[in-house]
């Protein structure tokens, strides 16, 4: 059966966070509280919630704050985020949005619209964390290069490649560890890191090893290791290896080469495949499809000017149209998106891209 | 007794409604302060809220009729609350010039649907609203929204102000939409019009009455933000008339 879904609540008025939770409960969600920043920050690593809801104006860490620690670490920098927040300012949600927080909920709020957003933000979740795990087994059975899972320790799976590469029996490589793939000084040159992934304290490193040698011959292989998901109790990293590496270009090699086979498979790159790509090998970004900008020239401009909160007035001044023409572009705009107002098409084209801050 | 003849007898030229210039007032302070009210409001009301609906949730089927009219009070102030905290920011965001309109074709008889009778929620008996809509065009290009809570709040304030009965004429011309609303209650003193548009405002005559004078800063802020004009004919203890012109956009 589904595992209970667990939410982290972040907000210093024990009150409503209380309140929160009750509501949460009494949907069946599993919670956790922590009423000040620091402790919300703490108990996400703790508590490896699903989802987090956190409260904006809190003292002395903020919910930007927290946002931008918890976004630094690999470990739930894809988790929902949402906002809670006691202001519909526009400056708000804009630089909420700017720093990539998933949604944004303005208090007081009806619980069941609560709810609803907050399934709406799982099951996107959801998908995108199935769709990344198909992807990464195509990837995995078709790369070149030597993949494998592991926790620090113990490998838990290995694509054909590595099997190659170490020219072991298929069957048997799930019981070793890393430790016996490697010779050992090069294990020991890497142990500490290793050590730190498992911690969290460190998302990824890359370096030169040898394995350990078989039938005499001891061969080299650049190794890089990424923290893949981080379970309750453990964290499972994905370690990649690529033989003869020849210094310059083996990223952009790796890169084209698997861009060519996912082209043939017809697999399509998104935004966390991209991601787990590009924090492997640290040097190439994938090119990412972004969405054609829906706006004309004069709207953008209207779009942008409108952004640094400046009344129609000044912006049909500075563009040199009249105020009906800019509250035109702005009905244009909202009409486009769907919007009801100018902060939801701002917050539309935030989410989607179609401006820079 | 002209002007009277003027306000009571409704056929009669309206000649004398004046555009209602809007005074300036300090629009930054407004908005501090309305920020500073709405963020530490925010948190009680969204408290109050939730936890209504929860009790309501845990209430049994067969729970006594005390504790459910109880609850149902609790509810209806706390919506009262966040009416008001709606209310604030709207204007906030009119202050900063952010509200903008989502124009749409719609037909005139739309604005006066059965959603629209919510009015009957504010106890101010909305059986004395005489309405009388007779548009030459019968479909208009606006926002259908923002026109509707321009008439609801016109009309509680008509209600709240008079005991007598409150009529609403709605007409259209290929150009504009055009909506008034005449009562025969208090009054504006005549030096106060063109105040009594600001948010919080309220008129020396209407102080007994409860209030936060937020109505007509709301009307003043969509109106605006429709491209419409207020034009306005009061004498005290006589009653008022109050009509909003707004273009037809798809005229423009």
């Amino acid at each position: 059966m589904n595992v209970q879904t667990k939410i982290l609540i972040i907000d210093d008025d024990q009150r409503l966070g209380r309140t929160i939770e009750n509501v949460l409960k009494s949907n069946g969600y599993g919670v956790c509280f922590a009423n000040n920043g620091a402790l919300g920050i703490q108990k996400a690593f703790e508590y490896n919630p699903d989802l987090i809801l956190c409260d904006i104006n809190m003292n002395p860490i903020d919910g930007y704050q927290v946002y931008n620690v918890l976004k630094e670490s690999s470990l739930i920098d894809r988790t929902p985020f949402i906002f809670i927040t006691g202001n519909s300012d526009l400056q708000d949600i804009r630089f909420g949005l700017n720093l990539g927080v998933d949604d944004y909920f303005v208090k007081p709020f009806d619980n069941s619209n609560l709810i609803r957003s907050i399934e709406k933000r799982l099951s996107k979740y959801r998908r995108l964390k199935e769709i990344g795990k198909q992807e990464f087994k195509a990837l995995f059975k078709l790369s070149p290069y030597g993949i494998f899972l592991f926790d620090g320790n113990m490998i838990f799976e290995a694509n054909p490649a590595l099997v190659r590469i170490l020219e072991l029996d298929a069957t048997k490589l799930t019981s070793y560890s890393i430790r016996e793939i490697l010779d050992i000084a090069s294990f020991q040159k890497i142990e500490v890191r290793i050590h730190k992934c498992t911690k969290g304290l460190l998302n990824s490193f890359s370096e030169n090893v040898s394995l350990a040698s078989r039938n005499g011959q001891k061969k080299q292989v650049f190794l890089s290791v990424s923290v893949y998901e981080k379970y309750s109790n453990h964290t499972l990293m994905m370690g990649l290896v690529i033989q003869n590496p020849s210094n310059e270009t083996v990223a952009d090699v790796y890169v084209s080469e698997i861009l060519k086979i996912l082209k043939k498979e017809n697999i399509v790159v998104t935004d966390a495949m991209g991601k787990k790509l590009t924090d492997i090998l640290r040097i190439h970004t994938v090119k990412i499809k972004k969405q054609a900008s829906i706006f004309s020239d004069r709207e953008n401009q209207v779009l942008h000017l409108s952004m640094e909160g400046l009344p129609i007035k000044t912006i049909a001044d500075k563009l040199s149209i009249s105020d009906r023409t800019v509250e035109k572009h702005r009905s244009s705009m909202m009409g486009k998106t769907n919007s009801k107002n100018m902060i939801e098409v701002i917050v539309y084209a935030l989410r989607n891209n179609l401006i820079d801050l | 007794m002209e002007s009277k003849n003027i306000l009571i007898g409704g056929g009669i030229s309206r000649t004398e409604l004046k555009m209602v210039r809007f005074t300036e007032f300090n629009e930054v302070e407004y908005s501090r302060i309305i920020s500073a009210i709405s963020h530490d409001i925010s948190n009680p009301v969204a408290i109050l809220k939730s936890n209504i609906q929860l009790l309501s949730n845990n209430f049994s089927k067969n729970e006594n009729e005390l504790n459910r009219e109880i609850l149902s009070m609790c509810d209806e102030s706390a919506e009262e609350l966040v009416r008001f905290l709606d209310n604030i920011r709207l204007i906030n965001l009119s202050i900063k010039s952010i509200i903008t309109p989502k124009i749409a074709l719609f037909k005139i008889d739309d604005i006066l649907n059965d959603r629209f009778l919510d009015i009957e929620k504010l106890s101010l008996n909305p059986k004395r609203i005489f309405i009388r809509s007779n548009p030459e065009f019968t479909e208009i290009s606006s926002d259908l929204e923002f026109i509707r809570q321009i008439l609801f709040n016109l009309l509680t304030n008509a209600l709240k102000f008079s005991r007598a009965e409150v009529t609403l004429s709605i007409s259209s011309t290929e150009a504009s939409l055009e909506i008034e609303v005449q009562d025969f209650g208090v009054g504006i003193p005549e030096n106060e019009v063109d105040e009594i548009f600001n948010p919080f405002f309220r008129g020396s005559n209407v102080k007994k009455t409860p209030g936060m004078g937020l109505g007509l800063s709301i009307v003043k802020a969509l109106t605006k933000s429709l491209g419409g004009k207020i034009y306005l004919l009061s004498l005290i203890n006589q009653g008022t008339i109050l009509r909003i012109v707004l273009p037809n956009e798809r005229a423009n």
